[in-house]
């Protein structure tokens, strides 16, 4: 395939993946909204309903044939349901949530032709849905309503309004007179306002404006509220409400509606459920609704109403590239600065030196806008999680809630995208392995079903999500056995190893807690996997268990990996950089606060102690040229600390990181380099590969053969 | 001279030689501790000058370190001490000839001197695979012979992987 066919491939893909998390959105405000008390907000429907409609047209132009299959029959199953010839029942929910799996397994696959097992079994189970139709007989004889209004409704339209009068609701006719030049914002501002009280049916033109520069609209609102309410909210001098009247007693007036059309052959009209139905005739006489199309109103309509442009991220990252050369650049001008002033030019310097100062700031305001751009809100990879919950739970049999707050927390992009899968196991693992079934909540008197919390927030520069389940909790023996079967930690050692220590070995390669795999979350259980994916975007994980009680897992990430502030430290004769966020303190080093216990050297202060490695010995160079004076960084992965001894200290930048290459695979403690802005390379220190390396925090102390298990 | 002939005198240049006999190999030669090793010229994006290289602090004893080319992270491969291992250490002298692995990444060879460019017909170049055993002899691909000159010609994948 040429260069452009890929390119356009890659934002069918990502725009029809944008399409189907829509999809996935919508089903999942249906199904809350039936479990909360079975009240079905339509425009949830709608919305699903338009998502598939243009994934239909999208994969057809792309010639994507099942992607086009099951969105067609989707599209038919969606339509159905808005229109009341299909009860919203659990099967059908959750052939839904199966065809948004096999959108992600049509998606996920890169060839376009690849035969997928899902689609074949969905399509069949499609069309052996039996049409139920639902009775909706609601009696519209009983309102006093214009038969040439009732004319010109759409399918989609009568249906709602059916629905309506079913439940009880008053029907009102509200009279608005537009401006025609903002009559789209007029229409927008009013619809908003008339939402908190129910239901807009329909608008239609009345034709009785008083200058050709006004239109007259009616619009036809259900709501549960009285009279006065609707006049409260929506009349004014230039709106009259007027409320429908119902009959005293039911007249002998026809019993179904006059339908202008046959039912399907409005399927062009109810497409586009909000944008397409206005309806121009005024007045019909109920022999022709007009295509919606020709509407004098759509024209404003048709109008993109997204202001949003895709960009692919690895543009982004070029783009990030270009503001680090230009940080090398503004490091050439401030030496220039620099050589100016000490060579007498003095007002030559100073002029220079407020242009690069004006340079910087710019600099930062390019940066920051490239960062901002790359943010996106957790619930991008939340919401896979609450699918794979829901099919988790039911595989396993076991009835799981997942309660998500901070879903709204940013984070960049790329590294949402690496979440998915941690996340995935560590839900997985806790439905698994976690939550007891039915039976045995019930007899330890846990409520039946149950509970993962999902939290995320933002804390200083980092992002921290904790999951927190109420299932059995790990049982630390079985985990110190299979560590000495193993052969990871030896059987006296173990003894001696704390509750919290005895958890961290859940993180050793090859440690599973349960003797059968499972299909679910296999044997490997993974969290070693899990623990590498999260320090490879530069975060940490920490795990806390009580028996009965239940798991929480805490993910600590950096809120990009773009960029990032780092001080730059001396090492013998190297540069290396520390982020800053990982740095929680800064000290010259007291020679007289050291302690040596068990071998390891400790600072003591202000009551507490804090581990040391003097990177002089790590990286093996001679002790002749050391400093007098030293510096202890005290470096931080969630809650374990480590200080970091250095010989100088060498001021702040902002660096971009770039990977080490394979060849330098094998070299621990580093998670890439940089180039600074005089054009030499730091290389940049990993704190939690460190932190790791030396067991610091608890583990070191008591049980040291597990550094080398890790 | 019309620019149409001389078009035609550079477009017929290579036919001849296709003409002649079997294909020929362009070979970039470089020298080590007197030696002269080969690498297909094809391979070879750029060849750099003496540049500063950053050590990294517990890499493997064939790494010389990094450096950076516009902006891009190398990694510089002490080519002798691959080739020769326990060979003693590259100094930051000589040439870099920069190469690009599978995978994409940028991979330095330090050598001490570029020689040039041989072509050699597929009949100067002996196969070694399976000759010659040891780590070392993956590296090789084989010998290609002008007289009394050697080369060894080195596999490019197997010494930057």
């Amino acid at each position: 395939m040429n260069e452009g066919g890929d390119k356009a491939r890659a934002e069918f893909l990502s725009e029809a993946q944008e399409l189907v998390e829509n999809l996935s959105r919508n089903l999942l405000s249906l199904e809350q909204g039936r479990a909360g008390g079975g009240r079905v907000d339509p425009e949830h429907l709608n919305e699903a309903f338009r998502s598939v409609h243009t994934l239909k047209s999208l994969s057809g132009l792309f010639g994507d044939k099942h992607m086009s299959q099951l969105s067609h029959r989707l599209e038919d199953l969606l339509d159905d349901l808005r229109l009341g010839r299909q009860n919203l029942s659990d099967a059908v929910l959750d052939l839904l949530f199966t065809s948004v799996d096999v959108y992600w397994q049509i998606l996920t696959s890169n060839d376009p032709h690849q035969e997928h097992r899902g689609v074949q079994e969905i399509l069949e189970r499609l069309e052996k849905l039996a049409p139920a139709t639902a009775s909706e007989a609601g009696d519209l004889e009983n309102y006093e309503i214009d038969q040439g209004l009732l004319a010109v409704l759409t399918e989609y339209e009568e249906h709602r309004l059916l629905v309506s009068v079913k439940q009880g609701l008053e029907l009102y006719l509200v009279r608005v007179q537009f401006e025609l030049a903002t009559l789209d914002k007029a229409l927008t501002e009013i619809k908003d306002k008339a939402k908190p009280f129910g239901e807009v049916i329909t608008y239609l033109p009345a034709g009785e404006a008083a200058s050709p520069e006004l239109i007259e609209l009616d619009l036809l609102l259900a709501s549960a509220n009285p009279l006065s309410d609707i006049e409260g909210a929506l009349a004014g001098p230039r709106s009259t409400v007027r409320q429908i009247q119902r009959r005293k007693r039911p007249t002998r007036a026809s019993k179904a509606l006059p339908r202008p059309q046959p039912p399907r052959a409005t399927r062009t009209a109810t497409a586009m459920p909000t944008e397409g139905t206005t309806a121009p005739a005024a007045g019909a006489d109920g022999t022709e609704a007009p295509p919606a199309d020709a509407a004098p109103l759509g024209g404003g309509l048709l109008r993109s109403v997204s202001q949003t442009v895709r960009v692919d991220i690895h543009k982004l990252d070029e783009l990030m590239n270009v503001v680090g050369k230009l940080a090398v650049l503004r490091g050439g001008l401030m030496e220039l600065t620099d050589k100016a002033r000490s060579e007498g030019h003095r007002r030559f310097a100073s002029q220079l030196w407020q242009l690069s100062h004006k340079f910087e700031r710019s600099l930062r305001e390019l940066q920051s806008g490239i960062l901002e751009v790359r943010m996106v809100p957790l619930a991008q990879v939340f919401e896979r999680l609450t699918r794979i919950v829901r099919k988790t739970g039911r595989d396993l049999n076991k009835d799981v809630r997942l309660v998500v707050t901070g879903a709204e927390t940013e984070i960049d992009k790329l590294i949402v995208e690496e979440l998915s899968d941690p996340l995935m196991h560590i839900i997985r693992n806790a439905i698994d392995h976690g939550i007891e079934d039915a039976e045995e909540r019930k007899r330890i008197g846990k409520p039946a079903v149950g509970t993962i919390a999902l939290n995320a927030f933002q804390k200083g520069n980092h992002v921290v999500i904790e999951a927190e389940d109420d299932g059995r909790g790990l049982n630390s023996d079985s985990l110190l056995d299979r560590a000495i079967a193993l052969g990871a930690i030896a059987e006296d050692e173990a003894k001696e190893l704390s509750r919290a220590d005895a958890l961290n070995l859940v993180f050793l390669p090859g440690l599973s807690t349960r003797d059968k795999p499972s299909a679910v979350s296999g044997r490997g259980v993974g969290m070693d996997v899990v623990k590498t994916n999260i320090a490879k975007l530069g975060g940490s994980i920490e795990l806390e268990s009580e028996p009965v009680i239940g798991t929480k897992i805490t993910l600590t990430l950096p809120l990009t990996r773009a960029i990032v502030t780092a001080l730059l430290v001396q090492v013998g004769q190297g540069m290396f950089a520390i982020p800053l966020t990982s740095i929680s303190e800064v000290n010259a080093l007291e020679e007289s606060q050291i302690r040596v216990i068990d071998g390891t050297e400790v600072l003591s202060r202000r009551g507490s102690s804090l581990e040391l490695c003097r990177l002089r010995q790590l990286f093996q160079l001679s002790a002749d040229d050391e400093p007098a004076r030293q510096y202890v960084v005290e470096v931080m992965a969630g809650t374990r600390h480590l200080g970091l001894v250095v010989d100088a200290l060498s001021g702040q930048q902002d660096i971009i990181i770039r990977p080490l290459g394979r060849s330098l695979n094998s070299v621990r403690g580093f998670s890439g380099a940089s180039e600074l802005a005089d054009e030499r390379i730091a290389l940049v220190l990993d704190p939690g590969a460190l932190i790791e390396e030396a067991g610091a925090g608890n583990t070191r102390e008591r049980g040291g053969r597990i550094r080398a298990a890790g | 001279m019309p620019p149409g002939e001389s078009l035609e005198a550079i477009s017929s240049a290579p036919l001849r030689l296709s003409v002649s006999d079997e294909p020929v190999r362009e070979i970039l030669t470089f020298a080590l501790n007197g030696e002269a090793f080969g690498v297909p010229l094809t391979q070879v994006l750029e060849i750099l000058g003496v540049r500063s290289i950053t050590r990294v602090p517990r890499c493997p004893e064939d790494v010389v370190g990094v450096c950076t080319v516009r902006g891009e992270l190398v990694t510089v491969v002490d080519t002798r001490r691959r080739l020769e291992p326990g060979a003693p250490r590259a100094q930051n002298r000589g040439r870099i000839l920069l190469t690009s692995t599978a995978d994409g990444e940028k991979v330095g060879l330090l050598v001490d001197e570029v020689l040039g460019v041989q072509r050699f017909s597929q009949a100067q170049i002996e196969q070694t695979a399976g000759v010659l055993v040891g780590d070392v002899s993956s590296h090789i691909e084989g010998i290609a012979r002008k007289g009394t000159q050697v080369t060894v010609l080195v596999n490019l994948a197997s010494l930057t992987s």
